[in-house]
C-alpha cells in the first residue's frame, strides 16, 4: 500500500468570492525522515481578522510547508502553535494595515479549527492513520461503502456547537490545546479518507444515514472542480447542506499506482 | 482543443499552401500536378502537427464540465440603488400602495452528469498546484515527465512531476491568490 | 421554511435602518452622565456603526465587506436648513445620502476624534464619527416612517433573498405629526412592517430613552405595567425573531415567548447593546 493520492476540493459561502474562502487546506508527501505523508484542514472563524490566513497557515504549518511539522503530541503541538501564532501576528503584509484592520487585529484575532493526520508504516506491518483535532473538522475513514471510522464522532445534528479552535490569541492556547483529541485507525488497501470542514462533514454525517452507497460512490468519484462544486450548490439549494465555506480533502490509498493523470479543463 | 493545437493546425495549413504556391513559382507543373503538390503537401503537414500533439506516451485524461450556470461575481461593490438620490424622496411618493416587485425566484440549477471519458477514477491523479489548488493548468508531457503551469493568473507556478512520484506539497490559497 | 435565517453575505446584504429622533427634549441631560440625551445616541449610532465596521473587515489589503446598506434618518431639528423635518443624519462626505453601503460607510466618516467610552469609565479613545449631536422642535415620527419607507422599500425590492430590513426608531419622546398624510403612527409601522423579503418581514424596533434613572424594561413580552408612551410603542414593536432572541439570551437578557423589539427608559450602556442584539443577523461563527 504504498502509493496515496489526495485531491482538494474547496468552495466559497455562496455568495461569496473565491478571495472569501476561510478555510484551508494543504497535502504533503512523506519527508523521506521518517514522517509520513500529512492531510490537514482548518476552517477560520467568520467574524476574526485574517481568518483566511490563519486557517492557511495552520494547514501548511502542520504539513511541514512552513516551519518545522509538529509532531502528534500536545507538547510539540503548543510549541507549534504558539510559532504559527508568531508568524501570523508578524506578517509582513500587515504592514499595509488600515486602522480599522489593526484595531480588528488586536483586538478580535482569529480562530480556526483544526484536523492534522499522518499516515504511518504505509509499507510496513501495520499501516494506520494518526490525527488530532480541535473542533469540528472531520474525517472520515471509508472502507467499500463503509464508514470504518469517524473523528471526531460527532452526530450531524450536533455540528456547530463544539466551541474548540485554534486561537490567534496567545491567552487560550495551553487551554485549547489540552483539549484537543488524539485518535488512529489501521489501513486497508482501497481504504479512502475524507477530511471535511463542518458544513460538508455535517452533510457527510447526515447523508451516510440516509443511503450511504450513493453518498460513497459521488464522493469516491468526483474527479473535477467543477463537479465538486455542482454537488455543493445542489445539497445548498435543496438546504441539505449549510451555506458557508466547504472544503473536502480526499486520500486514496492504493498498492498499484496511478493509471491516468487527469488535467482538468 | 487547446489555443495552442488551433495555432499550430492553422500554422501548417497555411505554410503548406504557401510551400505549395512557391512550389508552383518554381517549376511549372500542369493542373493535376499542381494539384497533387498542394494536397499532398497539406495532408502531410496536418499529419505531422497531429503527430507531435498526439504522441502523450501517458494516457492524459482531459475531464471538461459545462461552465456552471452561475457566473462568477468579480469583487464589484454594489451601489444601493438609492445611492446616488437626494436623501427625501419626494414626499407624495405612496410607496405602501405600490405592489412590491415580484421576488426573483431562485431555481436551482441541476448539476450536469460529469462526462464520463472511460477511465477509472481509482487509479487516476487529478492535477492541482501545488501552490494555489487551481485546477487550471497546461502539460507538457515528455515520457514519464510532466511540465506543468498553473493557468491561475494570479498564481502562474511551473512545476514538473514523474509519473510514479508523490505529488509536491499543495497548499490551497486560492484566497489569496484568486 | 422558517423566517429570519438569512445569512448577510454579499450577494445578500441586510438593512439597517436607525430613525434618530432629534427633537427638543433630546437635550435634556442622561442620567449621571453629564452630557444630554442627544449626546448619548449619537454616541451609541456613531458606536453600532463602528462595531459594524469592524465585523466586516476581515483582512489586510481587503475592503470592509458589503455585508449592509445601511441609512440613519433623523427627525425633529434639520442641520443645513431651519424648521422641523427628516432628513439623512450622515454628515461630512455622506451628508444628504439614504442609504450607504458599508465599505463606502467606512471610508467616509465625518470626523475622527476622542469620544468618551459608552460605559462612563475614565477612558476616551479616537472614533470615527458619522452623527452629530443635534436637537430642536417637535417629534415627527410618522414622517420618519414615511422617508425611511421608500428607500425600504426599494431596498427590498433588489434585495428579495435577504434578510429583511431592520428598523431601529431611537426616541425620547411623544410623536407630534400623527395622523401624517391621514395615516396614524400605527398605520405608518404596519405599512413598514409589510415590507417583505423572502426571508420575512421587516423588522421594527422601538428604544425609548429616558433621562432619569427609572428601571430599565428590555423586550418585553407584555404591555401591562409600561408607562406611557410604552404600550403604544410596544404595540409598534415587531416581535424579536428567533435568531435575536437567541443574542439576547446570549447578552444576559431573560427572553420570554413572544418578547417585542422594544427597550424602555434604558439608558446609554443599554441603548448599544440593545442596538447590537437588534443589527446582528444570522450568520455562521466559522
Ligand atoms: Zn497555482
Amino acid at each position: 500500500m504504498s502509493h496515496t493520492r489526495q485531491v482538494l476540493f474547496y468552495a466559497p459561502k455562496h455568495g461569496n468570492t473565491e478571495a472569501e474562502w476561510e478555510d484551508g487546506a494543504a497535502a504533503a508527501p512523506a519527508d523521506g525522515a521518517g514522517r509520513g505523508p500529512r492531510f490537514a484542514v482548518a476552517d477560520g472563524a467568520t467574524q476574526g481578522f485574517g481568518s483566511a490566513r490563519w486557517a492557511q497557515q495552520l494547514v501548511a504549518g502542520f504539513v511541514g510547508d512552513q516551519g518545522t511539522a509538529p509532531e502528534l503530541t500536545a507538547d510539540a503541538l503548543h510549541r507549534w502553535a504558539a510559532d504559527m501564532q508568531d508568524r501570523w501576528r508578524d506578517d509582513p503584509r500587515l504592514a499595509g494595515a488600515t486602522d480599522l484592520q489593526r484595531l480588528k487585529q488586536a483586538t478580535v484575532g482569529s480562530f480556526a479549527t483544526f484536523l492534522g493526520c499522518e499516515l504511518r508504516d504505509l509499507t510496513g506491518p501495520r499501516p494506520r492513520w494518526t490525527a488530532v483535532a480541535l473542533g469540528d473538522a472531520v474525517l472520515f475513514h471509508v472502507r467499500g461503502h463503509r464508514v470504518v471510522a469517524q473523528f471526531p464522532p460527532i452526530p450531524a445534528d450536533e455540528f456547530g456547537s463544539n466551541p474548540d479552535g485554534l486561537p490567534t490569541g496567545a491567552a487560550g492556547l495551553a487551554e485549547m490545546i489540552g483539549r484537543a483529541s488524539f485518535a488512529e485507525g489501521d489501513l486497508a488497501d482501497g481504504d479512502l479518507l475524507y477530511l471535511a470542514t463542518d458544513a460538508f462533514a455535517q452533510w457527510v454525517a447526515a447523508a451516510d444515514l440516509r443511503d450511504r452507497r450513493a453518498l460513497w460512490t459521488t464522493l469516491a468519484g468526483l474527479d473535477h472542480p467543477e463537479a465538486f462544486r455542482a454537488l455543493v450548490a445542489d445539497r445548498r439549494a435543496a438546504r441539505e447542506m449549510v451555506n458557508d465555506d466547504v472544503t473536502l480533502l480526499r486520500v486514496r490509498l492504493d498498492r498499484r499506482p496511478a493509471e491516468h493523470l487527469v488535467v482538468c479543463l | 482543443m487547446t489555443t495552442r493545437n488551433a495555432i499550430v493546425l492553422a500554422l501548417t495549413a497555411v505554410c503548406a499552401a504557401v510551400g505549395g504556391l512557391i512550389g508552383l513559382q518554381t517549376w511549372d507543373l500542369d493542373f493535376w500536378r499542381s494539384v497533387t503538390v498542394v494536397v499532398v503537401g497539406a495532408l502531410l503537414g496536418v499529419l505531422l502537427a497531429f503527430g507531435v500533439l498526439t504522441t502523450d506516451r501517458r494516457p492524459v485524461t482531459r475531464t471538461h464540465h459545462p461552465t456552471p450556470a452561475v457566473a462568477e461575481r468579480e469583487p464589484v461593490f454594489a451601489q444601493a440603488a438609492s445611492s446616488s438620490e437626494p436623501e427625501t424622496k419626494p414626499a407624495n411618493r405612496t410607496w405602501w400602495a405600490e405592489a412590491p416587485a415580484p421576488p426573483a425566484t431562485t431555481t436551482a440549477t441541476k448539476p450536469q452528469e460529469p462526462l464520463r471519458q472511460g477511465y477509472d477514477v481509482d487509479r487516476a491523479v487529478v492535477a492541482q498546484c501545488p501552490r494555489c489548488g487551481d485546477f487550471r493548468l497546461d502539460l507538457k508531457q515528455d515520457g514519464e515527465s510532466c511540465a506543468f503551469h498553473c493557468r491561475n493568473p494570479n498564481c502562474g507556478h511551473r512545476w514538473e512531476w514523474r509519473a510514479g512520484t508523490p505529488w509536491p506539497t499543495t497548499v490551497v490559497r486560492r484566497n489569496l491568490t484568486g | 421554511m422558517e423566517n429570519y435565517r438569512q445569512s448577510v453575505s454579499r450577494a445578500d446584504p441586510g438593512c439597517v435602518v436607525i430613525l434618530l429622533d432629534r427633537s427638543d427634549s433630546m437635550k435634556l441631560a442622561w442620567g449621571r452622565t453629564g452630557a444630554s440625551l442627544a449626546d448619548g445616541a449619537a454616541l451609541a449610532v456613531n458606536n453600532i456603526l463602528l462595531d459594524m465596521c469592524i465585523k466586516a473587515t476581515t483582512e489586510v489589503n481587503a475592503p470592509v465587506r458589503h455585508y449592509f446598506d445601511v441609512g440613519i434618518f433623523s427627525y425633529g431639528a434639520r442641520v443645513g436648513e431651519a424648521g422641523e423635518g427628516v432628513e439623512s443624519a450622515f454628515g461630512g462626505a455622506l451628508a444628504g445620502r439614504g442609504l450607504v453601503p458599508l465599505p463606502e460607510l467606512a471610508e467616509h466618516p465625518m470626523a475622527v476624534r476622542e469620544e468618551p467610552s459608552i460605559d462612563l469609565m475614565p477612558v476616551s479613545a479616537r472614533m470615527p464619527v458619522w452623527v452629530d449631536p443635534v436637537h430642536g422642535h417637535r417629534t415627527p415620527m410618522c414622517q420618519a416612517i414615511a422617508v425611511a419607507g421608500a428607500h425600504v422599500f426599494d431596498w427590498a425590492a433588489a434585495h428579495p433573498d435577504s434578510f429583511p430590513p431592520i428598523v431601529v426608531n431611537i426616541t425620547d419622546g411623544m410623536v407630534t405629526d400623527s395622523p401624517y398624510d391621514g395615516a396614524t403612527l400605527q398605520d405608518w409601522a404596519r405599512r413598514l412592517t409589510s415590507i417583505e423579503t423572502n426571508d420575512g418581514a421587516t423588522l421594527f424596533f422601538n428604544v425609548f430613552l429616558s433621562p432619569f434613572e427609572v428601571t430599565e424594561i428590555v423586550f418585553p413580552s407584555d404591555p401591562g405595567g409600561l408607562p406611557p408612551p410604552g404600550p403604544d410603542l410596544f404595540a409598534l414593536s415587531s416581535p424579536l425573531p428567533r435568531p435575536m432572541v437567541d443574542n439576547a439570551r446570549v447578552d444576559g437578557y431573560d427572553v420570554r415567548p413572544g418578547a417585542r423589539g422594544l427597550a424602555f427608559n434604558v439608558g446609554r450602556s443599554t441603548l448599544l447593546r440593545v442596538l447590537q442584539i437588534g443589527t446582528r443577523v444570522p450568520d455562521r461563527v466559522r
